[in-house]
């Protein structure tokens, strides 16, 4: 060994390298992913009896919740229409049935990897949907169904802009009132959803056997994200089970959940809210137990909180998202980061990056309640902005160019995208400001 | 670090692609701080594997607030400074040099693939631990002495004092090694 001159440099290049054994990656991997595994799952559990996730309604998260059930329903209708081997004439008479129906029952199993739910949902003749969450059937806690309080109920009214949380076991009412959405719909006669998927295309796959009875079985591939498969009962025409498979898309990939809670702003309750959107994992939603017709009692669709409940109300903007949602978002972004735009318009979505800047922003010592709700209102914009530039991706016509600008350049581009049925650009610029192009924008250093 | 960034996000949706990729990237040079700080492949093996499953608890949560090597690097110094505070260090500094310069080790173990990496590491774990880690975490993973002062919680003076200190004591090491 030489006495080395600089002995830094000496150590620097003599930086150990070790090339890690196979059983080491084996056994650090297998176990890092059961932790995980066990991590998510204990999560589910926490999560599930405060459920109070605000689902966004728009096209983007047009899967989640009641509308996601209409969309099988309808979808798995729809194949009949279109098929290519004589089953047309079946579509009306399926259509007809449905279109007659009063009241729907069922019963779904939505299960994803990090863990699974069922449901048990009714709809009335107007509309509204009553959906009671049974347990989780990765989470023992919620496996005793038997327990009438170990259940959480959701109530949704769609006319009246209304859902309506329960939670017996600690007689708890969240009502959350949609604003920006007037929908005088019903679910069974939701012909809207006939019109867009009257120009899908469905495939009879033959005839199975589902618990004793033959069934009309028909698949719908939308896109390569979904597959629907809906098996009819051919003596009444309506579905006895429908299943669909969902896979993240990778090009909406990009809503998680946001959620804040009242710790993050000194407070000691649990209380939690969070947002989220869109298909992040694959799920397989199974429907099952169909009873068409039958006769419910009103009083169980009823969005009035039943006596001895705690109340809490909520406000949700559930308008459509448009240009100046995004220019709020970023602005608000440009406002907590030093007036830099962000990488990359998914930062938005990104609750590592999203929450600290919600904290420093309204995290002032204050009522823990106020400045977490006031940040809830803030999560809403910011991800409205980013559900505004998901449509525009999604249609396959935007642009972000916003890494590195900063707030005030007037002549550098954040972000473009050209609307359906447009000649023209639109573009964000680094000031904020918005016009119109005839071409992509250059970005010019 | 936009990479980072990526993965870190699908981490927390449950992505156990991004962990595995998180994994990959940097189990070489975690793996490379935990022999330096120990003296010890197994032990080494150990101190990643538990930083990796706590780390894969903290999904769904994990928020990156700077550079992800440097969280894991901490992460690695925290733990092996934990195991090593139960285990006699100076009792079994040669034991644990003998077995990391043995060449017994399979495909499937971890290996020290630069005989003067060994004897580097042979000489570090010589010195006070203290020392030892931050001459490791400064040269070899780039963390600044204001990090490393608040890993071992203690003034910045302080951590630049262990670094002189350390780097003389291996000077004079590497001194007798040659007269040797």
């Amino acid at each position: 060994v030489r006495l080395p001159e600089n002995i830094e440099r000496f150590i620097k290049n003599r930086k150990p390298h070790v090339a890690a054994g196979a059983d080491i990656d084996n056994r650090i991997l297998d176990d890092s992913f059961a932790a995980m595994a066990a991590t998510m799952r204990a999560k589910s559990v926490v999560n599930q009896p405060n459920i109070r996730r605000i689902i966004m309604k728009n096209r983007i998260t047009k899967l989640a919740a009641v509308a996601g059930i209409v969309i099988i329903v309808f979808f798995g209708l729809h194949h009949f229409g279109n098929s290519i081997d004589g089953t047309s004439t079946a579509f009306a008479d399926v259509l007809n049935a449905i279109s007659k129906a009063k009241t729907i029952s069922y019963k779904e199993v939505c299960e994803r990897e990090s863990g699974s739910y069922t449901t048990e949902n009714m709809v009335n003749e107007s509309g509204v949907m009553r959906s009671i969450l049974l347990h989780n059937l990765s989470t023992p806690k919620y496996s005793n169904s038997n327990d009438p309080n170990n259940v959480n109920i959701t109530i949704w009214d769609l006319a009246k802009c209304i859902f309506l949380q329960l939670s017996p076991k600690d007689k708890r009412a969240y009502i959350t009132h949609r604003v920006g959405e007037a929908r005088k719909i019903t679910l069974l006669n939701y012909v809207e959803w006939f019109s867009i998927l009257h120009e899908k295309s469905g495939t009879f796959a033959g005839q199975d056997e589902i618990d004793g009875k033959i069934t009309n079985k028909f698949i719908c591939d939308r896109g390569e994200f979904t597959k629907i498969t809906a098996w009819v009962d051919p003596a009444t025409n309506l579905p006895v089970r429908v299943e669909q498979v969902d896979l993240p898309n990778p090009k909406r990939d990009i809503s998680p959940l946001l959620s804040i809670s009242m710790r993050d702003f000194g407070g000691t309750s649990n209380s939690t809210l969070g947002i989220g959107g869109g298909i992040s994992e694959k799920q397989v939603q199974t429907m099952t137990d169909f009873v068409w017709n039958a006769e419910l009692d009103e009083s169980l669709f009823s969005v009035t909180p039943p006596e001895g409940y705690a109340v809490e109300e909520n406000y949700q903007d559930v308008t459509q998202p448009d240009e100046k949602d995004l220019i709020k978002a970023l602005s608000f972004w440009t406002e907590m980061s030093d007036g830099m735009f962000p990488d990359a318009i998914n930062d938005l979505g990104d609750p590592n990056q999203v929450k600290p800047l919600l904290i420093k922003k309204f995290h002032k010592d204050g009522p823990p309640k106020e400045e977490l709700d006031l940040a809830v209102q803030q999560m809403h914009k910011i991800l409205k902005g980013l559900y505004f530039a998901q449509e525009q991706k999604v249609n396959g016509s935007w642009g972000y160019t916003g890494n590195g600008v900063e707030l005030g350049d007037s002549a550098k581009p954040v972000c473009w995208w050209k609307a359906e049925n447009s000649k023209s650009y639109r573009v964000i610029y680094g000031n904020l400001s918005i016009g119109d192009a005839n071409s992509i924008p250059l970005i010019t250093e | 670090m936009l990479e980072d960034k990526i993965l870190v996000f699908r981490f927390n949706r449950g992505s156990k692609e991004a962990l595995r990729r998180i994994y990959e990237k940097y189990k070489d040079d975690l793996l490379g701080l935990a022999v330096a700080l120990s003296n010890d492949v197994s032990l080494a093996e150990d101190v990643v594997h538990d930083v990796f499953v706590s780390f894969a608890q903290s999904v769904g949560t994990f928020n990156l607030t700077g550079s992800l090597k440097s969280y894991l690097s901490t992460c690695v110094a925290n733990r092996a400074r934990d195991r090593n505070r139960s285990i006699n260090r100076t009792d079994s500094a040669l034991e644990a040099a003998d077995e990391t310069s043995s060449d017994i080790i399979g495909p499937e173990r971890s290996a020290i693939c630069n005989e003067e990496s060994k004897l580097l590491i042979n000489l570090l774990s010589k010195l006070p631990y203290d020392q030892c880690e931050v001459i490791v975490l400064h040269l070899h993973h780039g963390l600044k002495f204001r990090r490393i002062a608040k890993l071992q919680s203690v003034s910045i003076n302080t951590i630049q004092s262990r670094y002189r200190y350390g780097l003389d004591k291996l000077r004079c090491m590497l001194d007798g090694e040659v007269k040797t």
